[in-house]
């Protein structure tokens, strides 16, 4: 009963205090960038937050970066879906958004991309991403990790809604593999036609017809052993927020 | 010297050959046709007949030394009397003096006799013209290769080939699984199941073929089976007439280890045919014994096609009965490479062509 009692007055504290974050930022301009582990400075701070707005603002979505120590026993998962409903993050009906969250208690990160966000970034992008930035939040360089972060996530956002561009060199370089592996193949298989003397390896064509016969067909269970693996859910909605989510991260 | 054979036309006394397209005996000369029986019976009356003997002093030119004379064997025609050298596994040749057809009779007799012949269905002709359907479609083959198409050589050959009878007792343990899956709302389940999977029983098999001719290549002649057996007749010497045939020259001990290989890996993979309902097989032990052994001498048709090109030989065996070619074909290697770059690049382009339609549409 009392630890019941404990999680509600927890999450009334969290949900008060990410209102009056929210609530002081309505005044001003929004607030992407939500440094509570303190791990920018000023001068970079400001640097995320103009790239951040602009991408935001580019692509009518919010992209947000938040830095926490510790998240009140919540679990990481569960926090960052509290901290975006209830700073009423996303735009449009379905909230539309993507968040890195930084759990610094646990050297843990999480995305979580929510609406028309949620349809351009999959779980393999998620898993990209955490690739990218794992090395730069392992060595401290925090600003690089949220700034490819962020461009990682404009690139797939854009490309989602206005169509990825042609990926000119890339496009080549794959048509180009493409082109020899094939013309590999069908070089030997046109030199695997000069040759034509084999070894027979069976007697085949000489079996007796009707000439096999089994005397003994035993087919003996020894054991048998299970293995079992926790399929993979995209995390419940947080139930405030509007259209559909997903959560992906890993440590650092 | 050795005893040789040649048949007569009972018309005109000429050298009598065995024809395949009419499965008959037929003299080129008059063109007169016996069916071979007939002039089986013929000959041996001939050889009633009294003979003319007339001995002359051969003694001259030098002596053989000492070893050169071995694997050489030496026969007197008995159209012209010319010597006719060949080695110790030669059966039937031609005359190098007069052309006539003969059988070296030592070589086919006693146990040396085989137990049956398959004779020629296909003639010289069809050899060539498999020859050329065996260069076309191959785009690597040297164009001069193929142009030229010169053929150093064209014969005939009855190959000696031992035939092997065999029943196979097998007894074959296999270690097997089986893997079913299934889930629930939370994990995804792998049941591996392990079996041990025992099958015995027998296979018998007959008449397989194996090169009894060291001269030659075993995979070539493994790559022109099979031959119809039903087609086979007893032994006749009148059937080599005509042709080039070959005495045994590795004995039937020697032979049988490649029919067991053979025997032993088609009873391995007949046996893991009936091991089914399993998603891998793996066998642990296989105990093959063999029983009811056997074995034939027969002589196979053969044709063997020589050709040579850059300084190197090729050749090629064609099945004297079925028709079916074999023979390794040289690789002109600039025609490789334009080939591989052509390919490379017309798939690359058009790979590319797509990846930009496939964007702009």
């Amino acid at each position: 009963m009392k630890k019941r009692l404990f999680i509600f007055v927890m999450t009334v504290c969290l949900l008060v205090s990410l209102c009056i974050t929210s609530s002081a930022s309505e005044a001003g301009e929004k607030v992407r960038v939500f440094d509570d582990a303190d791990l920018l400075s000023m001068l970079e701070k400001e640097d995320l937050e103009g790239l951040l707005d602009r991408i935001s603002e580019e692509l009518n979505v919010d992209v947000i970066v938040s830095t926490v120590d510790g998240t009140d026993g919540y679990g990481i998962d569960r926090y960052i879906e509290l901290f975006y409903d209830g700073n009423d993050f996303g735009v449009g009906d379905t909230n539309d958004g993507v968040i890195l969250m930084i759990d610094m208690e646990y050297g843990e990160y999480r995305i979580m991309a929510n609406g028309l966000c949620d349809d351009a970034i999959s779980y393999d992008d998620i898993d990209s991403i955490g690739e990218d930035i794992v090395s730069y939040l392992s060595d401290g360089d925090y600003y690089e990790a949220f700034e490819m972060f962020a461009e990682k996530c404009e690139y797939l956002i854009d490309g989602h809604i206005n169509g990825f561009p042609f990926k000119f060199t890339q496009n080549l370089l794959i048509s180009i593999g493409v082109g020899l592996v094939v013309a590999l193949i069908a070089t030997l298989v046109m030199k695997g036609q000069l040759k034509s003397v084999k070894e027979q390896k069976t007697a085949n064509l000489y079996t007796r017809k009707g000439s096999m016969n089994l005397s003994v067909r035993n087919d003996l269970f020894l054991y048998s052993n299970v293995t079992r693996v926790k399929i993979q859910k995209p995390s419940a909605s947080a139930g405030s927020s509007g259209g559909s989510r997903k959560i992906g991260g890993g440590r650092f | 010297m050795a005893v040789i054979q040649e048949y007569k036309c009972p018309c005109c006394d000429g050298a009598i050959e065995f024809n395949s397209e009419l499965q008959k005996m037929k003299c080129p000369y008059c063109d007169t046709e016996f069916d071979v029986e007939t002039l089986i019976s013929y000959d041996k009356e001939l050889k009633n007949e009294p003979k003319e003997k007339m001995e002359w002093d051969s003694n001259v030119g030098g002596e053989w030394s000492e070893g050169e004379e071995d694997g050489l064997r030496v026969y007197v025609c008995n159209s012209c009397g010319g010597e006719i050298v060949g080695d110790e596994t030669t059966a039937a040749t031609s005359c190098p003096f007069c052309g006539n057809p003969v059988v070296m009779m030592g070589q086919l007799s006693g146990s040396l006799k085989p137990d049956c012949v398959i004779p020629f269905k296909l003639d010289k002709k069809a050899a060539v013209e498999a020859l050329k359907k065996h260069y076309k479609g191959k785009w690597l083959l040297p164009k001069a290769f193929k142009d030229e198409n010169h053929i150093d050589e064209i014969k005939g050959v009855y190959v000696p080939f031992w035939l092997f009878d065999a029943d196979a007792d097998a007894n074959i343990r296999y270690k097997a699984t089986r893997i079913t899956m299934w889930s629930d709302s939370n994990y995804r389940y792998t049941r591996t199941s392990f079996y041990s999977v025992t099958r015995a029983g027998e296979i018998g098999f007959d008449l397989i073929p194996v090169d009894g001719s060291s001269k030659i290549d075993d995979k070539l002649m493994e790559s022109i089976e099979p031959f119809n057996f039903n087609e086979a007749v007893d032994f006749q010497t009148a059937y080599l007439a005509g042709y080039l045939a070959d005495k045994y020259d590795v004995d039937a001990e020697e032979s049988v280890s490649r029919a067991n290989e053979r025997i032993k890996r088609s009873t391995e993979e007949a046996f893991a045919s009936t091991v089914v309902g399993y998603n891998s097989v793996l066998p642990v032990s296989t105990g093959i014994e063999l029983k009811n052994g056997k074995k034939k001498y027969a002589l196979y048709p053969v044709w063997l096609l020589n050709t040579s090109w850059n300084g190197q030989k090729y050749m090629f065996a064609m099945n004297g009965q079925t028709g079916k070619l074999a023979g390794d074909l040289p690789m002109d290697k600039g025609a490789f490479a334009r080939w591989f770059m052509g390919i490379a690049t017309a798939v690359s382009a058009a790979a590319f062509g797509i990846s930009y339609l496939v964007h702009i549409l």
